[in-house]
């Protein structure tokens, strides 16, 4: 049987139905954390498999290829439009109105539970709550919410070298738990 | 700090953009030239692999599916229609502007021949009006080979002047001039030259007492450039009151 990147080679259009409907909620998940706009997410995930339906034979065809391929061609369009638009501003003004109050990266509701790669999420979101505090919020306003480390300096009125160390002492915790997950599409 | 440790503290921000956009240029092309930092780089990116899944999933809303896989399938044509009102009203947008700048040129211009004209309209209509409320006027057809002139003399009672015109007459050949000269009781003597041109007339005035006293006519000669001397110059026209 084909794997789901050779069925994409081969310009199968069912192939590129199960990755949309396997993967895309996660996309959107992360393009509407970004960007704090659903209409703008969609367009942002749009774009991400049309890149990928084009540039297929460029993504490697082993574990973590093309899912991982997605998911930063994904992240990566949010924070550029991010960016380009100038929506850093309204970015501060909705951490500064949300600050350390609530889940910085919501756990998906039980009845999602049945959402393909749904281990992975809950071993990630776990991995996430297991960091300190101040941890967990610099990788959250950095990785989730699309912010520079000169911006997460400012915004929590701390130095550059703070940020950075926080960052790099969370990023090493999460690099070891995320290490042992495998691809779940096949 | 060695220069290269600046990428190797920030190797992490930059798989991660969280550098800002111009340290992120310039890391990106320290990263395409420098081994080490693409290869830590790659590794970081394949470690953080899962991490985008810690937001939780937004389930598709109805159709969104199907909204996706054409979006996917049909982009060209899409993005070619799309784009036709953008490039038309561009396109448009160019050629407005370029009829724009040629009529705005062509206005220029025509105003510019406009004023030029209405210009030499007021001269000539002071001229005429001079002429036609003259007391005298005499005027002398010029013939030559290739051209037909002429020559008027006319007094002015308002400005107590005597007024000389040539008109349609070629320009002098190299050394000769076209010369005026009074017609006394004593003579000719020399006036001044007229210079023509062929396409505008030569206007020249002069006090209603003439240069040394009343004269009673004048004469249009062409011949040797300078001082009027003894040398043979051809008549042109000759008026006399």
């Amino acid at each position: 049987m084909l794997s789901l990147h050779a069925r994409l080679v081969a310009r199968d259009e069912r192939a590129l139905a199960e990755l949309i409907e396997a993967i895309a909620p996660w996309l959107l998940g992360m393009a509407q954390a970004l960007l704090s706009d659903p209409d703008e997410a969609e367009e942002v995930v749009q774009e991400a498999f049309t890149i990928i339906w084009n540039r297929i034979g460029q993504v490697p065809d082993e574990p973590r290829g093309l899912l991982a391929w997605t998911l930063r061609t994904t992240r990566n369009r949010a924070i550029d439009r991010l960016r380009s638009r100038k929506r850093r501003d309204r970015k501060f003004a909705h951490v500064a109105a949300n600050g350390m109050n609530g889940e910085p990266v919501a756990a998906a509701e039980p009845d999602e539970a049945g959402t393909p790669g749904w281990h992975v999420h809950r071993t990630v979101h776990a991995a996430l709550q297991a960091l300190p505090r101040e941890q967990h919020f610099v990788v959250w306003l950095a990785f989730f919410q699309g912010l520079t480390q000169t911006e997460i300096a400012e915004r929590l009125g701390i130095p550059i070298g703070t940020v950075k160390t926080r960052l790099r002492l969370a990023f090493d915790k999460l690099r070891l738990v995320l290490a042992s997950l495998k691809d779940w599409i096949v | 700090m060695t220069a290269h440790d600046w990428y190797v503290d920030n190797r992490l921000a930059f798989a991660t953009r969280m550098l800002e956009g111009k340290e992120e240029s310039v890391f990106a092309n320290h990263v395409s030239r420098c081994i080490d930092c693409r290869a830590a780089v790659a590794q970081l990116e394949r470690d953080l692999t899962w991490l985008p899944m810690g937001v939780a999933p937004v389930p598709l809303r109805p159709g969104l599916t199907h909204d996706l896989m054409h979006g996917v399938l049909h982009q060209r044509r899409t993005r070619w229609w799309q784009w036709t009102p953008a490039l038309a009203a561009a396109a448009a947008l160019v050629v407005a502007l370029a009829v724009w700048t040629e009529t705005r040129r062509e206005i220029g211009g025509l105003r510019s021949a406009l004023e030029a004209r209405q210009g030499r309209l007021r001269a000539t209509e002071d001229s005429l009006s001079a002429i036609l409320g003259a007391e005298r006027v005499l005027q002398e057809t010029v013939r030559g080979p290739g051209y037909k002139g002429g020559f008027l003399l006319f007094y002015d009672q308002d400005t107590e002047r005597w007024n000389v015109v040539v008109h349609d007459l070629p320009p002098a050949r190299a050394g000769e001039e076209y010369r005026l000269w009074f017609v006394t009781d004593r003579g000719l003597l020399p006036g001044p030259e007229l210079r023509a041109n062929g396409r505008r007339p030569t206007f020249l005035t002069l006090p209603a007492a003439g240069p040394s006293g009343d004269f009673v006519g004048a004469v249009l000669t062409v011949g040797p450039a300078g001082e009027p001397t003894g040398r043979p110059r051809i008549e042109l026209a000759r008026l006399t009151f």
